[in-house]
């Protein structure tokens, strides 16, 4: 006889209600004279977040414009296969499928009330702005297409002709986007979002953002900063077309400090969702009841807010990797998922939290782990500060620090592999600890914030990234 | 300045700093104390008390150091196990021999200012005994020192111990001075050697 253990045997409790999820949703109303710039990585994502919210937008006699990252070319084996005999698809293949899935975004905006010339086609890589993101930063290092093996645009409707496949293109794409449109709301993917292209849209969005306002292109607060979420593990559960539910954020994002705000639609916004969605025939093929499931009665969107920094006393931190000293420094990021590949296996990988605070000339940063910290994994983290020098020169330094466990620290800067000194890192136990110079980031005002682990190249874990924001002169704690 | 709790690495530059402090405080070089020796010295305390050297990094260089060890640390076990008795046996003909100290002698000889530190009565493992504190001469006046004290409180504080009680040689100003603006008070002289003050803390008042 097999013995359960006790757990099994027990009975159930019963599942909390779910009125128990206290999750404050704030109303958004849209107003008339606004401007909404919505920014999708595929095309079909601008429905499945933002469908609702652009057709009331019009609607309401405002002004809208959709952006497209990429084509989608990538995600059509699938739908391709059936019509193809070949295993592996040519690049022309991709292509042509590409332009596909552009037709379809047209007709299902139209759908909506826009017009073709309110929709903009940028036709970088699909799942490469990631990598754009982290690793293909300058023109010199181009991303190399998986699916249609170019490092630029092969497009000819691509908003610049045979724009290059790096960072800084895309970022110089979406600024003259923004400077043209003049948006009063942004409309982002979420930072949460699993999908590298929906994370790494929303990350070159907000950059650009941040190096418009720095050269004061921008009105005073700039643009509200909205976020929709579309790839999050099983959510939106539960799946399939059901008009009159109620769309919640993924429970775990109860404990988060994240303002989320709903959209209430009315039933025409609703049904010509669902009309627009249909247009999709290509991944209607093969995605109807996740697609259909984003077709509710309201819309959901996480408020952008950058992280202001806690500041401490001079010295106040002692990089010692433990947390006596971070007393009421509030946790910055917290990163509510369980990843079912580090629950086991690999509990050293899994991140709980980050903090961050400074003093007047450092930055440090604070890692929880699950488990103990082992030399196996790389611990990563990637800053990209954006700031201003005393001339009215922009500063952007991009730093990525590698830590593998107990002291090997390497810094990536702009250019190659170098060891340091000027960066303090200590691990016990299940907590990581690192000091880093403010000047090895250039003074930054703001900077963007995110943390991996890896096994082999292999990520195994990741925070969403963040904005922090060392402007605000906090009170010495 | 970057205040961390010291790594391996640090131990040489500590070394350094700890033998300019010694040769200072004495006013003259130990004779027969080759830096190495220093640094063996080092390497025990680091391996009996890993978290009990506290250092200040300004860029790559570290600029002053806080030896602060928890009165329970496991010494002989570091002794013994890690090979420095072994290591100090094979050293003591042609090095320690000559200059008359032992690896553990080292650290009270800089905190005493050249002096065998007085014993406090029977050790307990609520009270710590030991702070040495050494910033380089162009870093000083910055309020390094008093902030790698304060570290050391905090972490001794974290750690189990209740008070501080250091004999201070009343010929060391600059060091009453540190020590009371890091929220010691003096208790008065010590019982039966002249010349040596006790310094207090209640870590639990702090």
């Amino acid at each position: 006889m097999k013995l359960l253990p006790w757990r099994w045997a027990a009975p159930r409790a019963a599942p909390p209600a779910a009125d128990s999820v206290t999750m404050r949703l704030h109303q958004l109303d849209v107003q008339t004279g606004s401007r909404w710039l919505v920014v999708a990585p595929h095309c079909d994502d601008e429905i499945l977040g933002a469908g609702g919210l652009l057709h009331t937008a019009i609607q309401a006699g405002g002004a809208a414009r959709v952006v497209l990252l990429t084509n989608g070319d990538g995600y059509n084996r699938a739908a391709l296969r059936g019509q193809s005999r070949r295993l592996r698809l040519t690049p022309q293949q991709y292509i042509e499928f590409a332009y596909l899935r552009q037709r379809e975004t047209l007709a299902a905006l139209a759908v909506l009330g826009l017009s073709p010339a309110d929709v903009v086609f940028c036709g970088y890589p699909d799942r490469g702005l990631a990598a754009m993101w982290e690793d293909h930063w300058d023109f010199s290092r181009p991303y190399r297409s998986r699916f249609t093996r170019v490092t630029r645009s092969p497009y000819e409707n691509s908003r610049t002709r045979g724009a290059v496949f790096c960072g800084e293109s895309v970022v110089r794409d979406l600024e003259e986007i923004v400077r043209e449109f003049r948006p009063t709301h942004v409309i982002v993917p979420h930072p949460h979002d699993t999908h590298g292209d929906h994370w790494a849209g929303c990350c070159f969005t907000l950059y650009a953002l941040e190096r418009l306002r720095l050269r004061g292109r921008l009105p005073v607060g700039g643009p509200v900063v909205l976020q929709y979420l579309v790839h999050q593990g099983t959510w939106p559960q539960p799946r399939g077309y059901r008009p009159r539910a109620m769309l919640v954020p993924p429970k775990p994002y109860a404990r988060l400090p994240l303002e989320w705000l709903s959209l209430e639609l009315p039933e025409e916004a609703v049904e010509r969702k669902l009309q627009a969605l249909l247009c999709y025939r290509s991944q209607m093929v093969f995605m109807r009841r996740y697609l259909l499931s984003f077709v509710r009665r309201n819309e959901l969107f996480g408020l952008f807010q950058p992280l202001p920094l806690p500041w401490v006393e001079d010295g106040g931190i002692l990089v010692d990797g433990e947390s006596y000293d971070w007393d009421g420094v509030g946790g910055a990021v917290v990163d509510p998922r369980r990843q079912s590949i580090t629950r086991r296996v690999g509990r050293s990988a899994d991140i709980r939290a980050v903090a961050a605070c400074r003093d007047r000339h450092n930055l440090y940063l604070r890692m929880e782990l699950r488990h103990r910290a082992v030399n196996d994994y790389l611990y990563g983290i990637s800053l990209y500060g954006v700031g201003r020098q005393v001339r009215g020169e922009e500063v952007r330094q991009r730093l990525r620090i590698g830590l593998q466990v107990p002291d090997r620290v390497r810094v990536k800067g702009d250019g190659g592999w170098e060891p340091t000194g000027d960066i303090v890192v200590r691990a016990r136990r299940h907590q990581l600890e690192v000091g880093i110079p403010l000047a090895l980031l250039g003074w930054p005002e703001r900077v963007f914030l995110g943390v991996e682990t890896r096994f082999r190249g292999l990520v195994m874990d990741r925070v969403a990234w963040q904005v922090l924001d060392f402007v605000g002169e906090g009170q010495t704690a | 300045m970057i205040y961390a709790v010291a790594n391996r690495r640090d131990l040489g530059a500590v070394a350094r700093l700890a033998a300019e402090a010694l040769a200072e405080r004495l006013g003259r070089a130990v004779p027969g104390l080759a830096p190495v020796m220093m640094e063996h010295s080092l390497r025990l305390l680091y391996d009996a008390d890993p978290r009990s050297f506290l250092v200040a990094q300004q860029g790559a260089d570290i600029v002053g150091y806080a030896f602060a060890p928890h009165p329970k640390s496991a010494l002989w076990r570091a002794a013994v196990v890690r090979g420095h008795a072994l290591r100090f046996l094979w050293h003591w003909p042609t090095a320690w021999r000559r200059s008359g100290l032992s690896p553990l002698g080292v650290m009270p000889l800089i905190q005493g200012f050249g002096r065998p530190l007085p014993a406090l009565g029977r050790p307990s493992r609520h009270e710590a005994r030991m702070l040495v504190v050494v910033v380089r001469p162009d870093a000083r006046g910055r309020g390094v020192g008093t902030t790698l004290v304060r570290h050391a409180l905090r972490a001794w504080r974290h750690r189990g111990v209740a008070q501080v009680r250091l004999p201070v040689p009343s010929e060391d100003a600059a060091g009453r001075q540190l020590l009371a603006r890091a929220g010691f008070h003096v208790a008065g002289p010590l019982r039966g050697h002249r010349g040596w003050i006790v310094m207090l803390c209640d870590l639990q008042a702090v």
